[in-house]
């Protein structure tokens, strides 16, 4: 009977749901009336490459390494409350398993444990797992926990648009922490919270009509108990035969036509239902009447407290709503009629697991153990559960892995404004479908490239395959329920293959080919910088942007280049790219503008987002880089931190740098002296999210006083940032390798971009 | 009372017309009538003119005045509330007796059956009505009676009916000085709201099947500000859905007798005493039928019980719907209507106790005597020119008859 909420069924407890119990440091509990839900902290042991680096003995350039890595975990199970002891009983097994290690850890301070089960629950949590309980205030832990995803997860918040297909349309307006909201917790009662910041909330009001009183009334109407069964038989009925409607009252036509209102606006909830009608009722009708009753009054309660408080955004949680559209929807309408559209209602993906995150949040705060949570965590979108808004599926599993602490770009010009992804595949279906056939249709060629990559691995094959099986799945689900993992975009996708190969045990399938590429590469670098110095330096900047341009066709991701590279192998170089680009004008062409901006040398320090290894690196970047520090400009070069295609690592970028110096002087000189600057920006991913970067790249921006932005390659500045807007000059380059996205932007394939947004326009526009 | 009140364009046309009648009927024919059909109750109200002055009063008004009030019953469903008659009322140069009728608004039909029995028809043809029937019946009125319905706006006939009764009834309008739910013996305190006692602003309430919540700040400057779906309707449906009871009356005696304890979660269920970081009472509803969802309970539950507990949350709601309206209008006083609140002592007592508990004695929450018949009385009223009706109240006899009055109430009162 919880398919509907997709909760852990006891056969199912195991080392497979519950995942790296032997190593779990910390749990939380939050027990509710029907569901409960667990976190605890582990440490999770990755396959990680290490770049080593040694001139005088290595044959290579350098030399990469997988080994083994612990990191912190935070993992989220949801199970049926009646399954607590057994789950207890399983975690202490576990525990015990790991030398009893785990239990001592365990025992060395209290558990923290929140809900309306926190009370009831409490000896038999101490006496089974010999650990002191510590209850933990519902409301305080709310709030930590909704204060944590918000920050951590973006794309955490969504409003329901019932004009949008689905409709859910994500958001991040809260995540800053800045305007004080409205957090509606909506349990057996219902408290209103005005929530200031992370930790400064008061209870402002709240109501007695809430899913205790659809729960309660609902069973006595249908004579079943089961919360999900009465949601489920709701959604089966129609409320007219039940509720006097306007209509009812004043007769269907004269409602709209003389008072222009709707003729369906209830008038009198239940109504209908007096024995003067003499009716029966069936329960669908009367549940779905009792549905939209209590989810409008609570609507409009929290419209009226908001109003009061001058909310202008309500946040709706607790277990009454998980994640049905149709209370959603009532919710929303209820907000929605009674404010004219002033206050906005939202809700939460993780909604379910708020109480529990805050009551860990809460004990490490009273452990003076809070440092536990710096740094980011980001969402494991291979192991998580999907999140499935129209089937009244919460999420069942949930996994953050710590990320390095990641911060908002410093140089954005409207933070709230930003929106990473320039295409929203949730909503564009048409979209949706191309993208989702591209990305499946790379299975294959990935699958063998992460094989091949760890050539001395016997499991290599059968890991290759859960690769398979677990980005496949995300196909089928996305395809299904196109909302299923927040906001659907190419970054999400890519996003969920690199967490795939990373869970399979295959860290990075590229490190050989862009080690090979930045090898080749590199032997050119000197006869090109050789050839841009014999050109008239009037012809210079044109001629570096057209080298980038033609270094960014080396991209492994696409697939038209893909097919390329392997025909042609070492023939296809630098010029043989150049030669694909779309002769001028360009798509979009500002390289006059640009020319003549960087000539008027206004600048004092650049940063310039790399992309892919080899030639795009080391014949396209790198001279330009050059360039500008022969002109006295700094320049930041910013690359991922971790592995994502063949785009280059910092950790691969030093490595190559430290080898250019040696045959480049001025490129040794601008090292040593901090004109050239080598920075990590804390992704993992072929695109970028300025609203996390590492806290290395924002601090380099403020002290070198950044004043030029540049971002090159499709995955950054065409799949991402193409419409961002920043508070200095910026410059976008792409060349698009791929034909629907050329269709998409008007041009053919390896169309260009090369957009040069001055500072003023970008403020102006 | 209904939501769809809300469209005040209606108004404008109703004073188009009210202009356009008041120089063709400067005093109209007898009977003079008035009548709310709401989506539950159809209000009827009816001026007897004392019979010294009615020489003129024809043979068939004189049928229709003995068939209305020397019955207390009509057909099957209709009722005369005689404990609100008020006699010796001056209206439009008249004295008489202001009667309070009501039957089922799904008895319409044979109310127009009766109505074309006694030939009303050729007494009058048409009928101050306000309310939605008003325009849902308009067109059985026509065809079946050949009577036109002046169709008025509900929430001004509401307002124009509570300020006359207030000023010509001393004790019309009341408040619980020391309010408690569990008493039924709380002291009923006259309250004086007059125009000439400052009576502006206040909030008015009126639980109909529906609840309507009008900010009212002067005698032609209202808006209705909010108003909800869980009403007399929702609290009826339910109770009958629940304990299988069939009349209001059955509702409201069955929750008189229940204990809603039984049914309701408290915040006691919930944290084994107050919840003291909130400070909120272990003995506050923390979830209505909080408890249904146990089969056991369930079990332990009787019909008086389920009808007290949806009495009790129906109430606090409306409560407390209207005290955010009043505090976010600024307003103080906030007056109940509507017969939701007819013989429902409990209710009054939670509103009363509900507004000063949650607002800390800084809201007053005010009850009148004919709850459910001021739209119908409004209407009554709105068959002359407003200026006019004015003029007919401010004669000599009024301080006489409100103290007539005030000795009818007290010693109904004892």
């Amino acid at each position: 009977t919880s398919e509907y909420c997709s909760s852990i069924a006891i056969s199912e407890l195991s080392a497979d749901v519950l995942r790296d119990l032997p190593t779990a440091q910390r749990f939380a509990l939050d027990i509710g009336g029907s569901l409960s839900k667990i976190v605890y902290q582990s440490k999770r042991k990755w396959r990680k490459t290490f770049v080593v680096y040694d001139e005088n003995t290595d044959s290579h350039l350098y030399s990469t390494q997988e080994l083994e890595k612990e990191a912190d975990c935070l993992h989220f199970i949801k199970f049926e409350t009646r399954l607590l002891e057994n789950c207890l009983d399983f975690i202490y097994d576990n525990l015990k398993g790991s030398d009893g290690r785990g239990l001592e850890i365990l025992r060395n301070s209290p558990l923290r444990v929140t809900g309306g089960g926190a009370h009831k629950y409490r000896l038999a949590i101490e006496a089974k797992l010999g650990c002191v309980v510590e209850k933990e205030d519902e409301m305080t832990c709310l709030v930590r926990g909704c204060a944590f995803m918000l920050k951590h997860i973006p794309g955490e918040l969504f409003s329901y648009e019932h004009d949008s297909s689905p409709p859910c349309c994500f958001a991040d307006e809260l995540s800053d922490g800045g305007e004080p909201f409205l957090l509606v917790n909506i349990g057996s009662g219902v408290s209103m919270l005005k929530v200031e910041n992370e930790t400064t909330f008061t209870r402002i009001g709240g109501t007695s009509l809430g899913g205790g009183t659809f729960w309660g009334l609902g069973s006595l109407l249908a004579g079943t108990s089961d919360f999900d069964e009465l949601l489920e038989i709701a959604s089966q009925g129609d409320h007219r035969n039940v509720d006097m409607l306007v209509g009812d009252i004043y007769g269907s036509e004269s409602a709209s036509s003389v008072h222009g209102l709707s003729a369906d606006i209830i008038a009198s909830s239940f109504g209908k239902a007096s024995k003067a009608d003499c009716k029966e009722f069936s329960k669908p009708d009367l549940l779905r009447s009792l549905l939209i009753t209590v989810s409008n009054n609570i609507g409009q309660l929290a419209f009226l407290y908001a109003s009061r408080h001058q909310l202008r955004r309500i946040v709706f949680a607790g277990f009454f709503i998980r994640g049905h559209l149709l209370t959603m929807r009532t919710l929303t309408y209820g907000v929605n009629f009674w404010s004219q559209g002033s206050v906005k209602a939202y809700f939460l993906r993780h909604e379910g697991y708020l109480g529990a995150i805050g009551a860990f949040v809460r004990g490490l705060e009273k452990d003076r153990r809070i440092g536990v949570l710096t740094g980011s965590w980001a969402e494991n979108l291979c192991t998580s559960s999907s999140f499935d808004v129209g089937s009244w599926q919460g999420m069942a599993a949930l996994e953050l892995d710590k990320r390095k602490e990641l911060t908002d770009f410093p140089l954005l010009r409207d933070r709230l404004d930003y929106a990473p992804d320039t295409w929203d595949l949730s909503q564009d279906l048409s979209a949706r479908e191309y993208w989702l056939n591209c990305f499946e249709a790379s299975i294959d060629r990935h699958q063998q490239r992460a094989v091949l990559s760890q050539p001395d691995s016997p499991s290599a094959m059968e890991r290759g395959e859960a690769f398979r099986l677990a980005y496949q799945n995300f196909f089928k689900e996305a395809r299904a329920n196109p909302v299923a993992f927040g906001q659907l975009t190419v970054r999400r996708i890519l996003d969920v293959q690199e967490h795939c190969l990373r869970e399979s045990g295959f860290p990075d399938p590229f490190w050989e080919l862009k080690r090979e590429e930045n090898e080749v590469a590199l032997g050119g670098l000197q006869s090109r910088l050789s050839h841009l110095a014999s050109l008239p330096s009037a012809d210079l900047p044109a001629a570096l942007i057209r080298g980038l341009l033609g270094g960014n066709v080396f991209d492994w991701g696409a697939g038209r280049v893909a097919e390329l590279l392997a025909e042609r192998g070492k023939q296809f170089g630098l010029n043989e790219a150049m030669e694909q680009l779309q002769p001028r004008p360009w798509l979009v062409d500002d390289l006059d503008a640009w020319t003549s901006r960087l000539k008027a040398g206004v600048y004092t320090c650049a940063i310039v987002f790399v992309d892919n290894s080899g030639c795009d690196l080391l014949l396209g970047v790198l001279p330009f880089a050059i360039d500008l520090l022969d002109r006295g400009v700094k320049v930041i070069l910013a690359a991922n931190h971790g592995p994502a295609l063949n785009d280059v690592t910092i950790f691969e970028l030093r490595a190559l740098i430290r080898r250019v110096g040696s045959f480049v002087p001025r490129v040794a000189d601008a090292l040593s002296s901090g004109r050239l600057l080598l920075a990590g920006t804390g992704s993992s991913s072929p695109c970028l999210d300025l609203r996390y970067v590492s806290v290395e790249v924002a601090d380099a921006c403020r002290q070198e006083q950044v004043d030029l932005v540049v971002i090159e390659g499709m995955g950054r500045a065409v799949h991402t940032n193409l419409y961002a807007k920043f508070s200095c000059d910026c410059l976008k380059l792409a060349v698009l390798k791929n034909a629907w996205l050329a269709d998409r932007l008007g041009g053919d394939l390896f169309s260009v971009i090369c957009s040069f947004e001055p500072a003023a326009a970008a403020a102006v526009s | 009372a209904t939501i769809a009140a809300m469209a005040s364009r209606q108004l404008s046309e109703t004073k188009l017309r009210r202009r356009s009648m008041s120089t063709s009927y400067r005093l109209p024919p007898l009977p003079w009538f008035g009548m709310d059909i709401g989506g539950t109750l159809t209000k009827l109200v009816y001026f007897e003119p004392s019979l010294d002055n009615a020489e003129e009063e024809r043979e068939k008004v004189a049928h229709i005045r003995k068939y209305l009030t020397s019955n207390v019953a009509y057909g099957t469903t209709g009722l005369r509330d005689v404990y609100l008659e008020m006699p010796n009322v001056s209206f439009l140069g008249r004295s008489g007796t202001l009667h309070f009728i009501r039957f089922p608004t799904c008895s319409m039909s044979i109310f127009i059956d009766m109505a074309k029995d006694k030939n009303l028809k050729d007494l009058a043809d048409m009928i101050c009505a306000t309310g939605g029937g008003a325009y849902k019946f308009e067109s059985d009125f026509q065809s079946r009676l050949g009577m036109s319905l002046l169709k008025l706006d509900e929430l001004e006939c509401l307002l124009n009916g509570l300020i006359f009764l207030a000023e010509r009834h001393p004790l019309e309008c009341y408040y619980l000085p020391e309010p408690d739910p569990s008493r039924s013996d709380c002291v009923r305190q006259p309250y004086s709201l007059t125009r000439q006692s400052d009576c502006y602003p206040f909030l008015a309430v009126n639980i109909g099947s529906g609840v309507s919540i009008i900010a009212v700040r002067g005698p032609r400057d209202w808006n209705r500000v909010s108003g909800t779906s869980l009403g007399g309707g929702t609290f009826l449906g339910l109770c009958c859905l629940l304990t299988g009871c069939e009349t209001f009356e059955d509702a409201i005696a069955l929750a008189e007798r229940g204990d809603s304890n039984k049914v309701d979660k408290l915040v006691m269920d919930i944290y084994g005493g107050d919840y003291e970081l909130f400070g909120l009472r272990g003995d506050l509803v923390a979830s209505s039928f909080g408890h249904m969802m146990s089969v056991d309970k369930r079990a332990e539950a009787k019909p008086e019980d389920l009808a007290r507990a949806t009495l009790v949350m129906l109430t606090n709601n409306i409560g407390s719907i209207a005290r955010m309206c009043a505090s976010t209008q600024g307003i103080d006083r906030v007056i109940f209507t509507g017969n939701f609140l007819r013989c429902n002592e409990l209710s009054v007592r939670l509103l009363a106790h509900a507004m000063d508990y949650w607002s800390r004695g800084s809201i007053k929450a005010l009850f009148v005597q004919h709850e459910g018949y001021l739209g119908a009385l409004g209407s009554l009223m709105e068959l002359v020119d407003p200026d006019s009706i004015n003029n007919a109240y401010c004669t000599s006899e009024s301080a006489q008859t409100a103290s007539d009055d005030s000795q009818k109430m007290s010693s109904q009162n004892e």
